[in-house]
């Protein structure tokens, strides 16, 4: 079993992530996370999926992905240009003895604290997904009211865009 | 010009080529049927029994004429109807274009009277779909969807339209007529790499699929057979590619294969498939299959390469446009000893005899259809042994006269198909054959044959079960025949009668030809009980997951 982040860029539609999340569904693909957003243009969508398989599997799901006629460009992007990064918040109460190791572990942690009522904090962090891992582990340690995970994104790390680059990556969809 | 959402959605289907629409009126689809009033003398409607038949029916006619089918339907039940159809038609990569009301934007998502998510419940069945929310997209949606249905593998597209958007008025401008989308194409490097291996072969074995049917290949394949001296085997979808007559024709491979097939799949040393997709009844075992072969794999969709069985060389394309390619490019090859010693196989392990004594075999009967029929039958089928025997049995000689539903196994498929078939073909005599099980399921269908007086001919292996499962029951299940034995009361001959249809009862062998001719020549649907035993079975047999060792030839 290996990871692939799976980057997708889809027409700016409604019921678009119903059939890429469905596909995933329904042929039995693992969804371990999953980001969308607008990109520079408002007509397209990305779509970040990270997902799970040996590396037939994931040319399958990556198959699979192209042929959806929403979908414009697809890719598995390459694990050695990946710009990779997942935004947390996390709200925790610290007693008033453990509110300066807190802060202490937010500033080496690059991550931002903000006050809010009731003797909360909420943390702010983003980073790659192994690092928020370590980082809410530590947090635990002071007790989690609750979290909030956004999914991965990610991005190749080179100057082209995707659609691009999509034919060099393997991007074989024919219109 | 200003005109409606529905004289647009009827004005459209003409621009795009359409003669004939089935479907079945109700609420959210008023609008739409006021304009194909309207338009009566150019657009033929028929209305069948139920949305399911009219589903199938727009799947026959596509699949027997090449052209795309197109098949209407009101909201909720009506819509949900469809979803057999739909899926049966995405299974075959059939193109189909189905339009479903549905009720008006303002009250969608408030679960109103007849309202359902089709495009929702449509999404894994269909190529694409479409909620149409804006009057003016609508000529535009109606002309993709025909480029989608029929571009690359071809598959149903269905576009959902809320009741306000058919009675909204736009300016309507003429859509030019849909061109498929360019087909992908194999660079020159494949192709050498392709040809270096067929020219290395000394074994070589063609698996053919539908593929080959739907994009008009046969006669490419046969030339190209011939050419690099490789036997044919097909898949179900793949019959009627090549000439059952052909000497290089090995017949139908997998579960109910011939032997010849199965041991050539073994036994080969490159396996060229073309336009097929090693379904798990033709693989049954996908790590043993071909296991002595290289994989060369021509297909259209890019996702069908190595999906159930590794293919080290592929093609991807037409399966027209490569067969045509490649024959451009290979010099006549030899294979004699593989194509003698299979042959030879052939002529020993045919498939078992077709006359049991003086019994009526639905065997015997398959054998005479061409005869009192004529050579370019359209032969429809149901789902189970009637099916199988019919693709074993049935000495087809020409494309696309085959119509069945291979993928999903839809039992009650026959009898809409037929209609379709024998309303695109007109001049063709048309028979179903069909089971007593699966006729059951949508016979109410033959009141549209009636009424459009279509002569479709049924046959109707009548005996009593559910014959296929029967058959696994007796195989696999130690003879335990739970609720197979249904023995309806029926009276097959009454029952057409009923429906203003001609019946006949076949009991006796002497009687089938002279039985047929009357069918064949009653110049009206008539439906023919034979009258089979129970005990038939369908031989030979590989068991599910299991490979040609596993082979079962006869109780």
């Amino acid at each position: 079993m290996q990871q692939g982040i799976l980057s997708i860029l889809v027409s700016n539609h409604f019921g678009v992530l119903t059939k890429i999340t469905g596909l995933f569904g329904r042929r039995g693909y693992n969804i371990k996370a999953l980001s969308v957003g607008e990109t520079e243009n408002p007509e397209v969508s990305r779509i970040t999926v990270l997902t799970e398989g040996d590396p037939a599997q994931l040319e399958q799901i990556y198959k699979q992905v192209c042929k959806l006629e929403e979908v414009r460009a697809a890719a598995i992007l390459p694990e050695e240009q990946l710009i990779e990064r997942e935004l947390l918040l996390v709200k925790v109460c610290p007693g008033e003895k453990e509110t300066g190791a807190l802060m202490e572990l937010v500033t080496n942690s690059a991550a931002k604290a903000v006050a809010v009522p009731d003797g909360g904090v909420i943390i702010e962090a983003s980073g790659r997904p192994e690092q928020i891992n370590e980082l809410v582990e530590r947090i635990r340690l002071f007790g989690v009211v609750e979290l909030s995970r956004t999914g991965v994104t990610a991005l190749q790390a080179t100057g082209k865009a995707l659609v691009d680059n999509a034919f060099q990556i393997g991007y074989s969809k024919f219109r | 010009m200003q005109m409606t959402g529905a004289q647009i959605l009827v004005q459209s289907l003409l621009d795009q080529g359409v003669e004939v629409v089935f479907g079945y009126p109700g609420g959210s689809v008023l609008n739409i049927y006021d304009a194909l009033y309207e338009r009566q003398m150019e657009l033929r409607h028929i209305v069948t029994s139920h949305e399911q038949g009219a589903a199938h029916a727009a799947d026959g006619y596509a699949r027997s004429t090449g052209k795309i089918g197109v098949v209407l339907a009101t909201s909720g039940p009506g819509a949900t109807n469809l979803v057999t159809g739909i899926a049966t038609a995405y299974h075959d990569s059939v193109p189909l274009v189905a339009i479903t009301g549905n009720v008006p934007t303002g009250l969608i998502g408030r679960d109103s009277f007849q309202e359902v998510d089709i495009v929702g419940i449509t999404n894994p069945i269909t190529k694409h779909n479409y909620i149409v929310k804006d009057v003016c997209e609508l000529a535009g949606i109606v002309r993709e969807a025909f480029v989608i249905a029929n571009s690359g593998r071809k598959g149903p597209v269905l576009i959902d339209i809320p009741k306000d958007i058919t009675a909204q008025k736009t300016e309507y401008s003429r859509q030019p007529v849909f061109e498929p989308r360019k087909n992908p194409a194999p660079s020159e490097s494949d192709y050498q790499v392709a040809l270096e291996a067929i020219a290395q072969a000394k074994r070589p074995l063609i698996y053919a699929g539908g593929g080959v049917v739907f994009s008009d290949a046969s006669e490419l394949l046969v030339q190209f057979a011939h050419k690099i001296s490789a036997p044919v085997c097909v898949s179900m979808m793949g019959l009627t590619s090549m000439p059952y007559d052909d000497p290089l024709y090995l017949g139908m491979i997998g579960m109910h294969g011939t032997v010849t097939a199965n041991v050539a799949a073994r036994d080969c040393d490159l396996m060229i498939a073309i336009g097929s997709r090693f379904s798990d009844r033709v693989a049954g075992n996908r790590e043993k299959f071909a296991s002595n072969a290289q994989i060369l794999h021509l297909d259209i969709d890019p996702s069908e390469i190595s999906k159930n069985v590794s293919a080290g060389l592929s093609l991807l394309g037409s399966a027209r446009e490569v067969l045509s390619e490649l024959l451009a490019r290979t010099e006549q090859i030899y294979n004699s000893e593989w194509v003698h010693s299979l042959l030879r196989h052939k002529a020993y392990h045919a498939l078992p005899s077709a006359i049991n004594g003086e019994e009526l075999t639905p065997r015997e009967i398959l054998l005479k259809i061409k005869g009192a029929a004529g050579k370019d039958t359209v032969v429809v089928t149901d789902v189970g042994q009637h099916q199988m025997l019919t693709a074993q049995y049935y000495p087809f000689s020409q494309p696309r006269t085959l119509i069945s539903s291979c993928g999903l196994g839809t039992m009650g498929y026959g009898l809409g198909a037929a209609i379709g078939a024998k309303v695109g073909n007109p001049d063709r005599p048309v028979v179903l054959v069909t089971g007593d099980g699966s006729f059951h399921m949508n016979l109410n269908e033959l009141a549209v044959a009636v009424t459009h007086r279509l002569p479709i001919v049924i046959l109707v292996m009548n005996n009593g079960v559910l014959g296929m499962v029967h058959q696994w029951q007796k195989l696999f299940y130690e003879q335990r025949y739970a609720y197979t034995e249904l023995n309806r009361a029926t009276d097959f001959v009454r029952l057409a009668e009923a429906f203003g249809a001609a019946g006949m009862r076949l009991t006796d062998r002497s009687q089938i030809h002279s039985t047929l001719s009357r069918a064949f020549s009653c110049g009206g649907p008539c439906v023919v009980d034979c009258m089979i035993d129970r005990k038939e079975r369908v031989y030979p047999i590989i068991p599910p997951g299991g490979t040609e060792e596993d082979m079962i030839y006869s109780d």
